[in-house]
């Protein structure tokens, strides 16, 4: 049975087990991993493959 | 675009690199000792080659002193490379309470503990500067 997420990342509305950020699982602002990469510009977000 | 930030303070030189740190097989007591002792409330659990395991902040500390650093630790907790901006990680932490990130290579090596206190002053000292057109 896949495990319960009941946080849901602001950025992306991905849902989540815990924030990326501060790895708590009851996080009033959650965000993923992938969103917080983002935001601390370690990567870019990656245009659509089909063009963009 | 290149160099645009180049002055900027970034995590790694923020971060404290005299953070307190322990190795996995060692017992609470013992460690929450040294880390008061040093004026910390936080101790970041590493190996020999300094690679972050987990962190031991002030819940874990105040538990079982017979547990070692390895039972009563928070694995792998969320760690920062040294490149990111200072401020973009302290609008993050003010915003999660989160008082303190360890700050890692990308190989999971500890740089250093970047504390909410030094990070958020860089963020307000930017909003500062964005209010006054600088």
């Amino acid at each position: 049975m896949e495990a319960e997420t009941k946080l849901v990342c602001e950025g992306c509305g991905r849902r989540v087990e815990s924030c990326a950020f501060c790895d708590d699982g009851d996080c009033g602002d959650p965000i993923c991993y992938r969103c917080l990469m983002v935001e601390l510009r370690e990567t870019v977000a990656q245009p659509h493959e089909h063009g963009g | 675009m290149e160099g645009e930030k180049a002055d900027v303070p970034r995590a790694g030189k923020v971060a404290r690199p005299d953070a307190p740190t322990c190795l996995p097989g060692e017992r609470v007591a013992e460690v929450k000792t040294r880390v008061e002792a040093a004026g910390w409330d936080t101790c970041v659990v590493v190996n020999e080659q300094r690679v972050v395991f987990g962190i031991l902040r002030p819940k874990q500390l105040e538990g079982d002193p017979e547990r070692t650093a390895e039972e009563a630790m928070a694995p792998g907790p969320s760690t920062f490379r040294p490149h990111v901006v200072a401020a973009d990680l302290g609008e993050y932490m003010v915003k999660h309470d989160l008082p303190n990130a360890p700050i890692t290579t990308g190989d999971g090596v500890l740089v250093g503990v970047l504390l909410l206190e030094d990070a958020a002053r860089l963020a307000l000292d930017r909003h500062g500067e964005h209010e006054h057109g600088g």
